[in-house]
């Protein structure tokens, strides 16, 4: 009887350590946890002062403090260790320093002006295009019509009944064969620009 | 940690569903300038403002801009840049949204193995592509998909094929009819033979065309050889971010928090440019405010207020950080912070963000008794500048009071004067009553 009681208080003791002892892992989360709620507060009180800015050493610091935790598995401490390094990283990227600004802000004046230019000098280009096309297949087209109009007065002219008539005929020809040619001239001119032009289009 | 659905959580949820409902609203700025809320769909562009560029990207609080016209320029790689014009009134307040078209489209094939781009094979399945603007065919040959570009050349080079055989037969036809019926012609090459102009059209024609084909074909090659695009895992895809806030705010609702916040922080850990990177945000320092977490919430509301001014999160962000500087004891801190909303949320009205400073003056008063003057002028302003308001009786009532606790009992009277006991509600005539007895005994 005396051993089963002696027993019974042995086990009640054990279970009492167990229950209450301090267990080692309980001391390393809450010094991890205490680690990270004094890395989190820095973090915000950096924040809330404008001028302060987070330093790559303190980064670096935050860094090996997020491998600690996620080394120990405690799922809390972990996704708010990750969260913190998320979030410091993303104020750290607002921090950039006065050249490298100046150097983004350069940038991109010189590729919107560069835009602006070339968008402009593409306007000119295509409505130059425009119009040499058209007057390459205006001045074709009427040389085929004057072409036409010429044969027709050829036609007449051997039809003339008198000199007058046959004269005016005559010179209506040479009027519209010169036509002909000019608008073949000017369509082959403006063929050859229309063309340069499409071409050096980029 | 609640893993069933329970009516608090719920709560909480509206609570922050109501927080983050999107609005487009102009209301009426303070001042005499105009304010400009601009964001675009994905963040993260650049702007220039009349022709200046800004340093901070999109979405962007543009303070004291003066009313008229101003020219926007918004730019981001990858995306079409978007040139607007706004015209702004005077005290407004607008919310200005563009949607940035981007210059590729990114199809994914997840029922693919493979996929034949361009005459290349290329993995397929969880990989999504970016393919620059334009045409593609698509055809199903031997099993595997084949992905060709169109270019726009083509239709013209398949025109030009049929247009310049064509030609020369007419031309053709008109030399034979010069050489048969010789007649007085343009190009005189020798007795018996000469050109007619329209032969000669004819030809300038064919030339014209033929230079037009070889000018396309350079072009199609060069266009071709330009030809490139990208892969990404699909994991990067941004509308995965949708994903998981989608999933976020279900876990919410369900009042998972823990597993909700793990969700709002892999949209912030992974998609910076996603339009919904400044509600995650949100949402995680509301949780994180709820939850006692303070050091965290105000990371993420000052990020909020400094670098993602949307205009239903902006004053939000203000408050919060307000309330969080006023729960650590910092008073004027925490009024500082409300001094800078703009009120373009209709969550918060002026009058209500005033009483809230005379409140934060009041706690403050408890550590402080020289604020006491602060809490008088911030009261009798309020009596002042809200003689329509429903609370007037209440800011009559409280500058009296602090007016009383000074020493200051004629100007107390005088306040509580227009005040009719008949109309005031139990609390307030209780507190006005004992308010009278106390400076009636003083006298």
């Amino acid at each position: 009887m005396k051993r089963i009681l002696t027993g019974a208080v042995l086990i009640l003791i054990c279970g009492t350590f167990f229950c209450f002892g301090e267990d080692p892992r309980d001391e390393l989360y809450r010094e991890l946890s205490t680690s990270l709620e004094q890395a989190e507060a820095l973090v915000a009180e950096m924040v809330l002062q404008d001028e302060a800015s987070v330093t790559g050493e303190q980064l670096a610091e935050l860094q090996s403090l997020d491998l600690q935790i996620q080394g120990s598995l405690y799922s809390d401490l972990i996704d708010r260790s990750d969260l913190l390094l998320t979030l410091t990283t993303e104020q750290m990227l607002f921090q950039r320093d006065p050249q490298q600004l100046q150097a983004q802000v350069e940038g991109l004046l010189l590729s919107s002006r560069e835009q602006a230019r070339n968008l402009r000098r593409s306007e000119v280009r295509d409505k130059v295009l425009r119009t040499c096309f058209n007057t390459t297949l205006i001045s074709f087209a009427s040389a085929f019509t004057l072409w036409g109009l010429g044969e027709l007065q050829d036609r007449r002219y051997f039809q003339a009944t008198t000199i007058e008539e046959g004269t005016l005929r005559r010179r209506l020809f040479q009027v519209f064969s010169i036509g002909s040619i000019v608008g073949a001239a000017v369509g082959a001119i403006g063929a050859g620009v229309s063309v340069t032009l499409y071409a050096g289009a980029r | 940690m609640c893993r069933r659905f329970c009516p608090s959580t719920g709560l909480l949820y509206f609570f922050l569903l109501y927080c983050t409902l999107p609005f487009n609203v102009v209301c009426q700025a303070r001042d005499t300038q105009a304010i400009l809320f601009l964001t675009t769909n994905p963040i993260n562009a650049d702007v220039l403002l009349d022709g200046e560029p800004l340093v901070e990207q999109t979405p962007l609080l543009l303070r004291d801009l003066d009313s008229g016209s101003h020219e926007l320029e918004i730019r981001k790689p990858g995306y079409s840049t978007e040139l607007r014009e706004v015209d702004l009134i005077a005290g407004e307040i607008r919310n200005l949204e563009i949607d940035l078209a981007s210059l590729s489209f990114d199809p994914e094939f997840p029922e693919e193995e493979t996929v034949m781009i361009d005459g290349h094979r290329e993995e397929a399945g969880e990989t999504l592509y970016q393919f620059p603007g334009g045409s593609y065919s698509f055809n199903r040959e031997g099993g595997s998909l084949q992905i060709e570009p169109l270019f726009p050349q083509d239709g013209w080079i398949r025109g030009l094929n049929l247009a310049i055989p064509l030609s020369v037969a007419f031309s053709t036809v008109l030399t034979l009819h010069d050489i048969f019926y010789p007649k007085r012609a343009a190009l005189q090459f020798t007795e018996d033979f000469s050109l007619s102009p329209v032969t000669l059209s004819a030809y300038g024609l064919t030339f014209t065309l033929i230079s037009f084909d070889i000018a396309l074909y350079a072009r199609r090659s060069k266009a071709r050889k330009a030809f490139s695009y990208s892969t990404t895992p699909h994991e990067q895809a941004l509308h995965r971010a949708n994903e998981y806030y989608a999933r976020a705010e279900n876990l919410l609702a369900l009042g998972q928090l823990e597993e909700a916040l793990r969700f709002y922080t892999r949209v912030l850990k992974g998609y910076r440019d996603s339009p919904l990177y400044p509600y995650a945000l949100f949402k995680t320092a509301r949780i994180h405010f709820l939850t006692g977490e303070d050091s965290l919430a105000t990371i993420e509301f000052k990020l909020i207020a400094d670098h993602y001014p949307l205009p239903d999160l902006y004053d939000k962000a203000h408050r919060g950080l307000a309330d969080i500087l006023m729960r650590q004891g910092a008073y004027q801190e925490s009024i500082d912070r409300l001094r800078r909303m703009v009120f373009a949320d209709p969550l918060y009205s002026e009058e209500q963000i005033k009483l809230l400073e005379a409140e934060i003056l009041e706690d403050w008063f408890t550590e402080d008794p020289q604020v006491i003057a602060r809490i008088i002028e911030a009261y009798t302003a309020m009596v002042n500048g809200y003689p329509a308001s429903d609370n007037l009786d209440l800011y009559r009532y409280r500058a009296a009071y602090y007016l009383h606790l000074a020493d200051r009992d004629a100007e107390a009277n005088a306040l509580l004067s227009p005040l009719d006991p008949a109309v005031l509600d139990e609390d307030l005539l209780r507190r006005f009553q004992d308010l009278r007895r106390s400076m009636e005994v003083r006298q």
